[in-house]
């Protein structure tokens, strides 16, 4: 049965081992009594269901019905079930993470970017250059009559006889930008043999004295950095003859455009000192047209036509023919004259030279190309990232200004109270936080239920029948004595309207009357005498009170000192004589029994059974009411249990040490937390202090969060609770300042964030319609949400950066001195920095925290506030220099590549 | 016949009663152990409806064997005593009777006693029973049934503490004292599931709580709601939705008495009939001083007292 249990044993990735012993366990830590029964039910439906649960909250759902027996344990079932089968990860806790905000981190950033951004570029200028080799070499061989056109040796070269011939060989291919200004690295070599059987040589430039026809050969040797990268040949055909520039056209227009129809006369004229040629007339193609000196032709159609003329020396296999081309556009009349006037045709006389080459030009690498597009919309958009940023900040710092002022009206619309208390208390809402009762009190419930014999008696109908039958009809009433439920009467003393003293009472007298414990509950301040009640507002007398509920069991929760005589110090006969006719009585006393003294031994015992509060002495107390024990019985085994009991009284729990013993006397509260010991009940009473009044909702709420930040929820109850209302001034319900300050320098920044959100809450749930009459609560309210919003804005700006608003608030209302909570103004003070508090900053030198006084943060907030717009402003300039940078980098390529 | 530990149940999409998964589970649950399932839960949070629920599902999914699509009911007073589950005897009548007619025609059977009646065949004695033609005849001989208990809280405390040997484990069995020889015992194929609820207005003996399934119904969601009344008002009307948000704003006041699902009924059908239910009450805060006040006059149905109503008019009115 205790074994663990495994589920869904099918699907390996669903296999849970459930540690049910464990559970049990904690289950019965929480109050639930767990049975046999119930373990075996339990066991029966994981066997049932086991295959097919999907996860563990299905489990919980079948599990739970049969463990709880009210919402309340429903809700901790689960609470204990996620605990333990839900493996969620653990809260991470709370550390100060307060830092100077981050502007130097996004200049860092963006100057880290930039330098990237060049050590890239200076990176592939330096490191992606690679030496060319043979295939990045495309060399090029030019006549240096014409340096544009490359030689291309399917078309002849054609040179007059004398005239000096000059050739030049260079790199063609396109190389990087590196390999372009290492050009001078690169060195060209060439040697050439001109075809006449002189000497090979490397000028390049040679003079042919006799017309024919030559072949050139060229050997280039490419050299990097002195090493032979390739070698390249070339053979080139010339043709030299003594006719070469002999021929001229004359044509009968002037102009480069002639309108169609029109008729042309061309004549071609040649040196007459040479022999005479063969002339050869072509139009438009290769297709001879006409033989002659003298051509005469007209152009039908519009458009661009060629005439090309050729003058051969020595008849059709002659390798002396010099050829001009005429380009002339021909137009229509009809046309707008408009159009006529587009650009003048060519007239290209491509004397003696074939067709033109493709002009060579320079090339960039493509890659830098990319890389300053790059730069340009990077820098570009950081550009309007960062005035984006600036814009908002700066506009943020406008509606936060008004916002502030508008929210700093509303606070103070109503004149500050100057008086340093307000009497109402806010009105919290009491969502009663106490989950089970402890089994103890369960316990007491059930002696306080006993049934007890009624003066009434009832006809008991069956015997009635039965005794009337057995008398031969004749009608026999017979009367049966009724019993009924023990009834209470509690007296209260409520010393103030905020004793949490009597608000403990409360909840102990509202968890009795849900076990089914009848009880009327009746209030009185100092004289027992006149008594009140919600529902009686002009009271109502002792003596009323004892006529009314005669049979009830009277319990005086009071220490019972107003019933005392101040003369005799027993009890006052005005009271004793009406407190005398209730049959069954007892005083219950706040006051521990182990600091009981003259008062309750000798004052009040004679005449009136007096127990403790403490779950002892109530079990002992009813125990006595039930007449299961003797009055001298109970007090017996009260002394006997006297080390059950903790002293209070005397101590002076104004003084955080002592308070902090005090606590100490909880052994369940004393843990350790990251190796060191902590007492969560003083941490509680510690966190208290962040609430400038205690109200029973505070301390509740309060508690709830720090327990359960502990994993301690269920030490939030009746015990617990009454020890806290033993300490004066938690009863009171005000916290002296000095005691105040203590505890918050004693309280952990953890425990502070966590009461503080408690807190914020709290206020939260309180409904508009409570405050709208009162504008003294309204103020305190909004007094102490600012306060507590600025706390955890300052704490962590991050994650509460929903609150930042509150910080600037919060400064105005510091500025005007409207801040009159004198501890919290001291405890943020913190001239000296002599404490850690939530404004203590991240130390940037070391791991540590160092504590920081309000003025000083206030200082450096408003630093930051105005460097954080300065930052956008001048990362954006520079950013937008980046990109106007890039852009003419780009502009200077282009130009550059022509 | 089929094995009740294998009864379960899944809900057909047909049905309007939507259970979450926790109580479905806890159904199916108490049905397995054969233990009566205690459901608790404000005013309106659907417990009584889970048990017409639960019969009507059970009806359908074991048509043989749950003859009977509703719970048999037994309403609890405060006067109630263990045996009134089983049966009641007019003593009076038959004391007042002149023409001797047997004891059996003054007794009749309540809810309990019919269920585990109706699991054993038809005897000819019974049929001398007040009510045994129309409680059991009337429905089919033979059948299994969900008995509903309803508000147990009414009853005196020593009620639960009764029912303590009574609901212990199946079969369960009765007798009839007036009839020495009347002893009536469950036949475990048809059974007989036990449904009780309770408002939890006050604890009921931890005795009787260890022998019931437990599952407290918490109360609907906005969305269950607008579910629930587009259901009971037969509409599909998209202005409900912003009445059920001012319903779940104004019921988280620090009202005395919590309204229910059956006053939000009846306030939706209110507000419908005073044709209220327009834009206005989507944004009811920025709405004219006559629209408020025809709010405030509908809302003596969801407050339950004066100083709720003054609450709640304070808060519609701003």
């Amino acid at each position: 049965m205790d074994n663990p249990i495994n589920i869904a044993p099918d699907t390996a990735a669903q296999n849970w081992l459930l540690p049910l012993a464990d559970f049990y366990e904690a289950l019965r830590g929480n109050g639930f009594s767990i049975t046999v029964t119930q373990i075996a039910q339990a066991n029966r439906i994981i066997v049932q269901y086991a295959n097919q649960v999907k996860n563990s909250n299905e489990l919980h759902d079948y599990l739970a019905p049969v463990f709880v027996s009210n919402a309340e344990e429903q809700q901790t079932f689960q609470e204990l079930f996620n605990q333990f089968f839900k493996k969620e990860i653990p809260k991470a806790t709370v550390q100060p993470k307060r830092s100077p905000k981050n502007w130097k981190w996004l200049i860092a950033l963006y100057a880290g970017l930039a330098l990237a951004i060049f050590t890239g570029i200076l990176l592939y200028q330096r490191y992606l250059k690679r030496p060319p080799t043979a295939k990045d070499i495309v060399l090029k061989w030019v006549d240096m009559r014409q340096p544009k056109a490359k030689l291309n040796n399917t078309v002849p070269l054609q040179i007059q006889t004398g005239q000096l011939l000059q050739l030049k060989c260079g790199i063609d291919s396109a190389l990087s930008n590196k390999q372009r200004l290492a050009n001078k690295a690169i060195w060209v070599n060439t040697e050439y043999h001109w075809g006449t059987g002189a000497n090979s040589d490397t000028i390049g430039s040679y003079r042919y004295e006799w017309p024919g026809k030559y072949t050139i050969r060229a050997t280039a040797r490419v050299w990097y950095n002195a090493k032979l990268v390739t070698m390249q040949e070339f053979e080139q055909v010339v043709v030299v003859c003594d006719e070469q520039n002999s021929l001229r056209i004359i044509k009968n227009w002037s102009s480069d455009f002639v309108a169609v129809n029109t008729k042309l006369l061309l004549r071609a004229i040649t040196d007459p000192a040479l022999r005479g040629a063969n002339i050869e007339w072509y139009v438009d193609g290769d297709m001879l047209t006409y033989q002659g000196e003298t051509f005469e032709t007209a152009f039908k159609t519009a458009g661009e036509h060629v005439i090309t003329c050729k003058a051969n020396f020595g008849g059709k296999t002659s390798f002396c023919m010099l050829t001009e081309r005429i380009v002339l556009n021909v137009r229509d009349n009809k046309l707008n004259t408009d159009k006529d006037t587009v650009g003048p045709a060519a007239t290209d006389t491509t004397n003696a030279v074939g067709a033109s080459t493709p002009v060579v030009t320079q090339q960039y690498n493509p890659i830098l190309k990319q890389l300053y597009y790059t730069t340009l919309v990077l820098f570009a958009l950081l550009g309007i990232f960062f005035f984006i940023l600036w814009e908002r900040e700066r506009k943020n710092a406008l509606r936060i200004k008004q916002d502030v002022l508008n929210s700093y009206n509303q606070v103070t619309a109503p004149p500050v109270s100057d008086s340093a208390t307000v009497q109402k208390p806010l009105p919290y809402q009491n969502k009663n936080h106490l989950g089970l009762l402890e089994p103890e009190l369960r316990e007491i419930a059930l002696q306080m239920r006993k049934r007890i014999g009624d003066t009434a008696s009832f006809l008991d109908t069956e015997k009635t029948i039965r005794k009337s039958i057995e008398m031969a009809g004749f009608f026999q009433p017979v009367y049966s004595a009724r019993t009924k439920q023990s009834e209470y009467l509690f007296l209260v003393q409520e010393k103030n309207p905020n004793s949490q003293m009597a608000k403990l009472i409360n909840y102990l007298t509202d968890a009795l009357a849900k076990q089914n414990v009848l009880i009327e509950k009746y209030y009185y301040q100092h004289d027992m005498g006149q008594c009140y009640h919600p529902l009686l507002p002009n009271g109502i007398g002792l003596e009323k009170l004892a006529e009314k509920y005669a049979n009830h069991t009277l319990l005086i929760f009071s220490d019972g000192a107003e019933l005392l005589s101040t003369t005799t110090s027993v009890i006052d006969e005005m009271y004793w004589p009406i407190l005398d006719r209730w049959e069954q009585k007892a005083l219950v006393t706040p006051v521990s029994y182990a600091d009981w003294g003259v008062q309750e031994k000798e004052g009040l015992f004679p005449l009136l059974p007096v127990f403790p509060m403490d779950l002892p002495g109530l079990q002992l107390l009813f125990e006595l009411l039930n007449n299961q024990s003797q009055e001298h019985d109970a007090m017996a085994r009260l002394r006997a249990s006297r080390e059950q009991f903790y002293p209070s009284a005397g101590l002076a729990l104004d003084d955080s040490k002592v308070l902090e013993q005090y606590c100490k006397g909880a052994d369940w509260a004393n843990q350790y937390e990251r190796g060191r010991p902590v007492n969560v009940l003083f941490q509680w009473v510690a966190a208290l202090a962040v609430c400038p009044k205690i109200e029973w909702e505070v301390i509740l709420a309060i508690g709830k969060a720090i327990l359960s930040r502990y994993g301690l929820p269920k030490e939030l109850n009746f015990s617990n609770l009454l020890r806290l209302a033993r300490i004066g001034w938690i009863n009171e319900g005000v916290c002296p300042d000095a005691l105040r300050l203590a505890l918050l320098q004693q309280l952990k920044p953890e425990n502070e964030v966590i009461a503080r959100a408690t807190m914020l809450e709290l206020l939260q749930e309180i409904p508009q319609s409570e405050l709208a009459d009162d504008p003294t609560l309204l103020e305190e309210k909004e007094i102490q949400r600012i306060t507590h919003e600025f706390s955890l804005y300052v704490h962590n700006p991050g994650y509460y950066a929903s609150y930042r608003e509150s910080s600037y608030l919060f400064e105005k209302l510091w500025r005007e001195g409207k801040i009159k909570d004198g501890a919290l103004v001291t405890y943020y003070k913190n001239e000296a920095g002599a404490w850690q508090n939530l404004l203590s900053q991240a130390d940037t030198q070391g791991g540590n925290t160092k504590p920081v006084g309000i003025e000083e943060y206030f200082e450096s907030e408003h630093q930051e506030a105005s460097i954080m717009t300065k930052v956008y402003l001048y990362l954006c300039i520079i950013s937008i220099a980046g990109a106007v940078f890039s852009y003419f980098s780009l502009l200077l390529l282009r130009i550059w590549e022509g | 016949m089929i094995q009740t530990k294998h009864i379960q149940i899944s809900p057909t999409d047909a049905d309007n009663y939507k259970p979450s998964k926790a109580l479905l589970a806890a159904i199916n649950t108490a049905l397995f152990l054969q233990r009566p399932l205690l459901l608790s839960g404000e005013p309106g949070s659907g417990k009584t409806e889970c048990a017409s629920f639960i019969a009507r599902q059970l009806h359908i999914l074991y048509p043989y064997t749950f003859t009977y699509p509703q719970p048999l009911r037994f309403n609890t007073k405060s006067t109630s005593q263990s045996s009134d589950l089983f049966y009641a005897y007019d003593a009076v009548m038959h004391f007042a009777d002149k023409t001797n007619q047997p004891k059996e025609s003054f007794i009749a059977f309540n809810s309990l006693g019919v269920s585990i009646l109706a699991t054993n065949p038809v005897e000819e004695h019974y049929k001398k029973f007040r009510n045994f033609d129309s409680a059991v005849l009337s429905k089919k001989p033979v059948f299994g049934s969900v008995v509903l208990i309803d508000e147990i809280d009414k009853a005196p405390r020593d009620f639960p503490n009764d029912l303590l040997a009574e609901l212990e484990n199946p079969p369960f069995k009765f007798n009839i004292k007036e009839l020495p020889d009347f002893d009536v015992t469950q036949d475990l194929r048809y059974p007989v599931f036990i449904v009780i609820t309770s408002n939890s207005e006050k604890g009921l003996p931890d005795a009787f709580l260890r022998r019931c399934v437990f599952h407290h119904i918490s109360f609907p969601s906005p969305k269950e709601l607008l579910h629930i009344v587009n259901l009971s008002l037969k509409t599909n009307d998209l202005s409900i939705e912003p009445a059920i948000e001012l319903f779940t704003e104004l019921r988280q006041k620090n009202l005395s008495k919590k309204p229910g699902t059956s006053e939000l009924i009846d306030w939706i059908a209110c507000l419908q009939n005073k044709l209220l239910l327009d834009k206005r009450l989507a944004h009811w805060r920025y709405a004219d001083a006559d629209y408020k006040e025809s709010i405030i006059e509908t809302l003596g149905i969801i407050a339950k007292s004066k100083t709720d109503f003054e609450l709640l008019s304070r808060e519609i009115s701003g």
